[in-house]
């Protein structure tokens, strides 16, 4: 009994020491600031200008039954949802793409896409309805022809919403029925949007003085955070509300897709803007003013683009493995690890000086794991 | 420094406001306290004055910079280079200013974006025929 009892008494000490060290804020003023510059989230919604659907109702439920159907291929299998499975955080979960053949890259998750300035890995679209065109009519994914793509929208399924909003699908263009189809598409896609997260609640509650509510954040959650913002130089790239910067780097992750035959990331990304006709400087942007066109316009194209890849946002990052541009690593303790002993000898070697091994301990990578896992929240539509 | 002579100084003004937009009268080579003189570690013969829009450089947006170059000789530099980098990082700006000038030594680089925080230098370069000065400045951004 007399054992019994002390080993309670024990017990309770122990969970008495684990809850005392939660509950404290040990994030320092000097630090609150760098927090302070991941958020405030939501980000304002603003419309695309260069869409005209983007923002309409009607638009966006039409959009949305395109995202879902199955016509908009040539073998009537495939839809966007295929890969982009709500249920997977609007992705699928396997290390490369499944089209009609293994792409060469991992299905991005399409939430918060409304706020990025390029799209896709390579950014080969500087706008949404662009990017949403490229997987239809590709040989190796959707393989639609642009005649094929005036039969399907004329379909009793879609023709009187899709004529209440462009006038008569036979009256118009083919190449411009597939425009129409991607900026559908992308209404719909801007709608999908994550909620604010735990990290959120954590950030207003510094940002409003609140240190008693701050404090709630778990303690590994806040050591993760401050390697984030810290020595792990993570939000140099990671920057911002989006947990991105929304352009393209390095990060040592081989870009040999197989012998023989590489990834040249952003750099043929460029090749693929320049000679795209759906740009925001092009005919198909409803945009008179062409604002953002300056982007396609003035990017510079450098050798040290090779191989590099467009950083995507960590909103959501713990719902969206493997990760990587070719899905590689197949956890974020996976990710987190390769940062930590990475070999600089496999950088570009006339790219940027920023990566180095950040030679983590066991603890440092389960507490940046810990901060990662708490920018999840539902996806809204 | 002598300043340019009283006839170029106002028809630079009155161009400066009206194809640059300066909000005040601004006499060339007499700027207000909010433009930024840029350094120089040569012998230089010119001086040049940096002005952000917004001031307060942002990360992650689009700007622009007007910049303005002074000589005591008043001539105007055949063309200019502008740029900016981060040193530490090792890798400057994805994407090239767009560079228009008044010709009277006045410019203004569009489409400025610096996608990274921490310290980024702008570097200036003037060629006139028979010299090149380079001027820069620093910034952090955050």
């Amino acid at each position: 009994m007399r054992a019994l009892g002390l080993a309670t008494l024990g017990l309770a000490v122990l969970i008495s020491l684990a809850q005392a060290d939660q509950n404290k804020l040990i994030i320092s003023d000097s630090e609150i600031e760098q927090v302070l510059s991941h958020g405030p989230w939501p980000l304002p919604a603003k419309a695309d200008a260069s869409n005209k659907m983007s923002g309409n109702a009607n638009a966006i439920s039409l959009g949305r039954k395109l995202f879902f159907s199955k016509k908009l291929s040539s073998d009537k299998q495939t839809s966007c949802a295929t890969c982009h499975q709500p249920a997977k955080a609007f992705t699928d979960g396997l290390q490369r793409a499944n089209g009609r053949i293994i792409l060469d890259r991992n299905t991005p998750a399409l939430i918060n896409l409304r706020h990025n300035r390029w799209f896709g890995w390579a950014g080969q679209s500087d706008n949404l309805w662009a990017q949403s065109i490229i997987p239809i009519s590709h040989n190796d994914e959707m393989d639609l022809d642009h005649t094929e793509v005036t039969a399907i929208i004329s379909d009793q399924e879609f023709r009187k919403e899709y004529n209440d909003l462009f006038g008569s699908s036979a009256h118009i263009e083919h190449e411009q029925n597939l425009v129409n189809i991607g900026k559908l598409l992308a209404a719909f896609q801007e709608t999908l949007e994550t909620e604010s997260t735990q990290f959120d609640s954590f950030r207003d509650s510094l940002a409003s003085g609140n240190r008693a509510e701050a404090a709630k954040y778990p303690v590994e959650a806040q050591r993760g955070l401050l390697i984030f913002i810290g020595r792990g130089n993570c939000s140099l790239c990671h920057t911002g509300p989006l947990f991105t910067n929304g352009e393209f780097h390095d990060a040592g992750v081989p870009y040999f897709v197989e012998p023989g035959r590489v990834d040249t990331g952003r750099h043929g990304g460029i090749k693929l803007l320049k000679a795209s006709p759906y740009t925001l400087e092009g005919q198909f942007s409803d945009d008179p003013g062409k604002k953002g066109a300056w982007k396609v316009r003035q990017v510079l194209q450098q050798h040290a683009n090779f191989g590099t890849f467009r950083v995507p946002s960590l909103r959501n990052v713990a719902n969206t493995q493997p990760y990587m541009h070719n899905g590689s690593l197949a956890s974020l303790e996976e990710v987190v690890r390769h940062y930590s002993n990475i070999d600089i000898e496999r950088l570009h070697a006339d790219g940027e000086a920023i990566l180095v091994p950040l030679k983590l301990s066991e603890q440092e990578i389960q507490d940046l794991v810990s901060f990662l896992k708490t920018l999840s929240s539902p996806v809204t539509d | 420094m002598a300043f340019p002579n009283n006839k170029l100084k106002i028809f630079a003004s009155m161009f400066a406001i009206n194809l640059f937009g300066i909000a005040s009268i601004v006499e060339a080579c007499e700027l207000p306290q909010k433009w930024l003189q840029m350094k120089s570690n040569d012998q230089v013969l010119a001086t040049a004055s940096i002005l952000f829009d917004p001031q307060k450089v942002p990360l992650g947006q689009s700007f622009t910079a007007q910049i303005i170059i002074c000589r005591d000789d008043d001539k105007v530099p055949g063309r200019i280079g502008f740029s900016a980098t981060m040193p530490a990082h090792r890798h400057g700006m994805n994407y090239r200013p767009d560079i228009t000038t008044n010709n009277h030594s006045q410019y203004r680089a569009s489409g400025l974006f610096l996608h990274m925080p921490g310290e980024w230098q702008f570097a200036l370069t003037a060629y006139w025929p028979n010299k090149t000065e380079y001027f820069t400045i620093d910034l952090l951004v955050q």
